[in-house]
């Protein structure tokens, strides 16, 4: 068999659910034809839903090599590497996706776009578990040690409300830390009520979610504020609105989902 | 799509409070919402009684405007004007999907410029050829091309 019919087998095996069949398939092609990047991206697909993360990385690298705009290779790559716990790595490789989606027009720009704002979510959650961890372990330390010289310090009793109080302390602490969750408007796109990815400002001076203000121009070629015509060649990159949302999000992840 | 995420956001804001006369019935999905409105002045027309809207979202939402009319139940009636039909079409440049709507419009103020509307309304009728409109109601509501002739209302 060729190469190229190998692959087609691997589709269909893939289309009908069996991936182990179709992850061979792939493979046997790659073997035939090591140069078409089609065929390592299919099987980073494939293994990606087999959960070999380690080999989904392998194969995109592979497919990136023999095709630098492969907008399935980064995009597969940043989700594998999220899965593995990278995802400052994670984010990079999607975020490429995201332009050469941009570029390439291609009709994933929404889900792609979505999946970015998602992995810097997931960013947040782990950096914050991390600080979680090495606080709570640091608060513990303080207060054993508090205890420990409390009879130096002419505490000669440590009764459950000393305790109790000791940890009103660092749990206020905590709680103000937490307490605020607001999003600043100007970070806020009208369209998607999120806050913004890659922001466009057009030129009646508003600005917009790049992807879904490209949506919107599709049916309608008007600022969606002002009514006023405009199109897809006035708009222009925020980059320090872009940079705003970006360290936003970076302290709060939670506003993903707000 | 990203219209689910939309609307969750449009209804946490809608529980934080609505304007005076405006409630939420219900939202029980991401397909279909029912709001109330009431006229808040002393117009004659609408005084002292409430009206029901229900509104529809595609998956295109809000990219695409939603369907909105009003619907009959037990004391909400379809109210008297020169642009509603009498089986609750509203005839309105804001909700027709060329360009009258816009993404940033929401549920909230759909309500408030159909609030408006009716606050500003003298005229106890209906729109000319109500009663073949009314007649034809197989028809989609998107595709219903509407004739803004009548400038005075």
């Amino acid at each position: 068999m060729k190469a190229e019919e190998l692959k087609n087998q691997g589709n269909a095996c893939y289309a009908a659910g069996d991936y182990v069949g179709a992850e061979k398939f792939y493979t046997q092609a790659i073997i035939k034809d090591s140069t078409n990047a089609a065929f390592f991206t299919n099987r980073a697909l494939v293994r990606l839903r087999m959960d070999m993360y380690d080999q989904v990385i392998d194969d995109c690298l592979k497919a990136i090599d023999l095709s630098a705009n492969s907008l399935k290779a980064y995009s597969y790559l940043g989700q594998a590497q999220l899965k593995l716990g990278y995802p400052n790595e994670s984010l990079s490789s999607t975020l490429r996706a995201y332009e050469l989606a941009i570029a390439q027009r291609s009709p994933s720009v929404g889900a792609i776009a979505t999946t970015c704002l998602e992995i810097k979510k997931k960013r947040w959650e782990l950096s914050e578990e991390r600080r979680r961890t090495r606080e709570s372990n640091f608060a513990m330390r303080n207060a054993r040690l508090i205890l420990f010289f409390a009879p130096l310090l002419g505490v000669r009793r440590i009764t459950p409300e000393k305790i109790q109080t000791l940890e009103d302390v660092f749990g206020k602490a905590e709680a103000e830390r937490y307490g605020k969750r607001e999003v600043p408007d100007y970070l806020i796109d009208n369209i998607t009520f999120s806050v913004m990815l890659d922001p466009v400002i057009t030129i009646h001076g508003h600005s917009y979610d790049r992807v879904t203000l490209l949506d919107h121009l599709k049916r309608s070629p008007t600022d969606p504020l002002t009514r006023e015509p405009l199109t897809e060649k006035d708009l222009r990159p925020n980059l320090a609105l872009k940079a705003a949302c970006e360290s936003f999000l970076k302290e709060n992840g939670w506003a993903v989902d707000w | 799509m990203f219209h689910a995420k939309r609307l969750q956001k449009e209804l946490s804001k809608i529980h934080q409070g609505l304007p005076p006369g405006i409630h939420l019935v219900a939202a029980n999905d991401f397909q279909e919402w029912q709001m109330d409105i009431e006229v808040l002045d002393e117009n004659p027309l609408y005084h002292g009684k409430t009206y029901r809207l229900n509104f529809k979202f595609s998956s295109n939402y809000p990219i695409e405007a939603p369907e909105v009319m009003f619907i009959r139940a037990t004391d909400r009636d379809i109210p008297m004007h020169p642009h509603i039909y009498s089986n609750g079409v509203i005839c309105l440049d804001l909700l027709s999907s060329g360009n009258g709507w816009s993404p940033v419009q929401s549920v909230e103020s759909v309500c408030m410029s159909i609030q408006s509307m009716l606050t500003g309304n003298t005229k106890n009728e209906r729109p000319d050829g109500d009663d073949q409109f009314v007649l034809r109601t197989n028809r989609s509501l998107r595709n219903i091309r509407f004739v803004y002739d009548d400038p005075t209302v």
